[in-house]
């Protein structure tokens, strides 16, 4: 039996405990101020009719009786939000894995490529949202100029309700450069050995790929399609910027519905109920998603 | 001698000096006018104003620093303190600054805005103030110049837009046509002539399309408002109770403006960009509604140097009625904190001789609200007889209790709908009625 014996901090522990304490003071007084307590402010904002400039009146559960039961925006922008992920997230994955193996080739001026494909990460929201609308332009944009010049039809592409939410996915991949990055981290950590081993059992390049790279790989796979997931839900300031969530409402996407209901009409009450829902939304989707990551993802340390 | 301090020192006095530094962050500041020289400051009464800031528009922001050094001459005892935000979010970061405890004696306008200041108690009514000036009655003012909800006087306007047609008078004269102006002059400008007007002049320049017309910026609900009453209608019932949108004479209307997105006659929505306009001013289209404050927008783009401009006032419409005014008011605090400065501010920005004269160089054509300001002419094409003409005949147009939810959530799609043709327009116009409807009594 092992003798178990008590260590009583001495003078010094105990003094850098407190020191450690009043180190992380700042940010702890900052993330109960400013995130924790909005947070539970929004909770109880969710229950009233509130327009920031008075007083806070009780509903019960009115907001979100009439998120699931009368408003008809609210079941749109879910559509228009889940439409967007379910193709933006599988593309913007599949871009920035194709990205991230080109990357890894050793070539000449592989560093600059690796800045080029980077640098929208870093690119101000609004900026690219300005530039992309310029792009898209439907009697002067480049992607009809270059659509004309092949002699390819054109579209109105940001006042045509059947193709506006494909425009913001298209948009989306200009961001791939972040997760590519995460990737290409993850490929250059692919053990040597095990492409080797391949090479001598005679193993191509596509069983190599399918065999050793992309099980290597599955959990920056998870991580980036869990935080692409997030994000996309959170789509916002495209259709901000460009097209205000029109033609037609085609891509008035879940948040900027609820910034509408929070900064244009005041509708703090609701607008908070809509949040909470959407984080009910997101924290389902992300716990379903690390439930199924155990059938797929591969972690070397487990076995 | 020096001493070297340890890794464990240096790391407790930089987290010492953070936590001050954050503390002393969070201290009190002092307010502005609580300076040293107490006695200076304290004869003077200050007005806080929350105004619209014209950065990028140097004609406007020149006429603002002369109307402030106007003021200030003129009243050496009051102090003016002005705080600005851009159009875009303007509501947003006006009413997030007050919850934030921002207290403004005047606040800039727009009719748009008004019930959504009033709902939530911003501004109050001007009745009070009017009844108890001595230099100024209430029938000094135009009736359809005071932003009027309920019977209550919110905003006495500091310019009033009435729209006009403007047109390129040279293409007319070159195809030897009858100008609008002359067509008005013998009782044949109507909205069919309006329409034949953006057929004839709608063309190709080298693979490029000019438009006839060019009916107004995408969305606004502008267009609409301007045109209605001419065809004898509006949004709501008396009583806001009702949308009344899908009534005859707003599916006539609605029709009307159609057939110029239809038939390619006008722009759509995001054929333009800011970089590359289709635009009047460029003879990219050659006609085009706005107010009177487009003569700017006509002189900085450089029209004058590449035609003739024409203006004509709307014609009268089906109904006999002509057109809405749009009115641009300053608003007053529900609850101001110096009365006196903020109303001599009010009443001079508003509607003096001296702002009206100032404020001409950010277009002419303008006039207040008060009947004996004449509207002010600056470029030697405006046409005066257009202007006196359209005055007296504006009317009021009556805005909505929750007109800006009402525009975002409900009319913005109906009228993309009904520019895009996905619907018929009376289908269109049935939702939008009974969405309305369900909204003000919501």
């Amino acid at each position: 039996m092992a003798l178990q014996t008590k260590h009583r901090p001495g003078p010094l522990a105990r003094k850098e405990a407190w020191e450690g304490r009043l180190y992380i003071l700042p940010w702890l007084a900052g993330f109960l101020i400013f995130t924790i307590g909005p947070m539970a402010a929004s909770i109880y904002f969710s229950f009233t009719k509130y327009s920031v400039l008075s007083g806070a009146d009780w509903l019960g559960l009115d907001n979100y009786t009439k998120l699931f039961g009368g408003d008809r925006l609210f079941g749109l922008t879910l559509y228009n939000t889940f439409y967007f992920v379910i193709l933006s997230v599988p593309l913007n994955l599949f871009a920035a894995f194709l990205v991230a193996l080109l990357l890894s080739v050793q070539v000449r001026g592989i560093n600059l490529y690796r800045t080029l494909y980077y640098l929208p990460v870093i690119t101000p929201a609004v900026a690219s949202a300005l530039t992309w609308g310029m792009l898209f332009s439907g009697d002067f944009g480049l992607v009809n100029a270059v659509l004309q010049a092949l002699g390819l039809p054109t579209f109105n592409w940001l006042f045509n309700p059947k193709i506006t939410k494909l425009v913001f996915v298209i948009m989306g991949l200009w961001g791939i450069g972040g997760s590519a990055i995460i990737f290409l981290a993850g490929l250059q950590n692919v053990p040597r050995v095990l492409y080797e081993a391949a090479g001598i059992d005679g193993a191509n390049l596509w069983h190599r790929f399918r065999h050793i790279t992309v099980p290597m790989m599955t959990p920056l796979i998870f991580f980036n399609l869990v935080l692409g997931i997030i994000g996309t839900f959170q789509v916002f300031t495209g259709a901000y910027i460009i097209t205000a969530g029109g033609p037609a409402n085609s891509t008035l996407f879940y948040v900027l519905y609820l910034y509408n209901n929070a900064f244009r009409f005041f509708k703090m009450g609701y607008a908070s109920a809509l949040a909470w829902v959407l984080f009910v939304i997101i924290l389902v989707f992300t716990v379903i998603q690390l439930r199924m990551a155990r059938l797929w993802v591969f972690y070397e340390a487990e076995r | 001698m020096t001493k070297r301090l340890s890794r464990r020192e240096f790391m407790r006095n930089a987290g010492l000096a953070g936590t001050g530094l954050a503390l002393a962050a969070c201290a009190p500041v002092a307010q502005d006018g609580a300076m040293d020289d107490g006695s200076m400051m304290a004869e003077k009464q200050t007005a806080y104003i929350f105004d619209y800031d014209p950065t990028g528009t140097d004609a406007w922001v020149e006429a603002d620093q002369l109307f402030i050094e106007y003021f200030t001459e003129k009243y050496p005892d009051y102090e003016i303190i002005r705080e600005q935000a851009p159009w875009a979010g303007f509501t947003e970061k006006l009413l997030t600054s007050i919850a934030g405890g921002s207290e403004y004696d005047v606040i800039y306008g727009y009719w748009q805005w008004l019930p959504l200041f009033i709902e939530n108690n911003v501004i109050g009514p001007l009745d009070d103030l009017i009844d108890a000036d001595t230099e100024i009655s209430a029938d000094d003012f135009f009736d359809y110049a005071k932003e009027t909800i309920e019977g209550e006087t919110y905003g006495l306007a500091w310019f009033i837009s009435g729209w006009l047609h403007w047109y390129n008078l040279s293409a007319v004269n070159e195809a030897g046509a009858t100008t609008p102006k002359e067509m008005n002059e013998n009782g044949d400008w109507d909205y069919d002539a309006w329409y034949q007007f953006a057929k004839e002049y709608t063309s190709e320049q080298d693979g490029v399309p000019i438009y006839g017309y060019e009916m107004g910026s995408g969305r606004s609900v502008s267009v609409y408002v301007m045109l209605a009453w001419a065809w004898g209608t509006e949004q709501w019932n008396d009583d806001f109770s009702a949308s009344i949108m899908d009534n005859e004479e707003n599916v006539a209307l609605w029709k009307w403006i159609q057939q110029f997105y239809v038939e390619g006659l006008t722009p759509l929505p995001g054929s333009s960009t800011t970089e590359q306009p289709i635009s009047y001013t460029n003879g990219r289209s050659m006609a085009t509604m706005a107010g009177q404050w487009y003569t700017r927008t006509i002189v900085q783009d450089g029209a004058p140097d590449l035609f003739d401009i024409g203006m004509v006032p709307f014609p009268t419409g089906p109904s006999g009625q002509y057109s809405v005014a749009a009115l641009n008011s300053f608003y007053f605090s529900s609850s101001p904190g110096n009365v006196d400065p903020a109303w001599a501010w009010y009443k001079e920005r508003s509607f003096s001789e001296a702002a009206a004269s100032i404020y001409a160089k950010i277009g002419g054509g303008r006039f207040p609200s008060i009947k004996r300001v004449a509207p002010a002419t600056v470029y030697e094409w405006e046409d005066t007889e257009v202007y006196e003409a359209i005055r007296p005949i504006l009317r009021t147009y009556r805005t909505s209790p929750k007109e800006s939810e009402w525009i975002n959530t409900y009319w913005n799609v109906a009228w993309d709908e009904m520019v895009l043709g996905t619907r018929p327009v009376e289908e269109i116009l049935g939702q939008l009625a009974e969405e309305s409807t369900a909204l003000v009594n919501s």
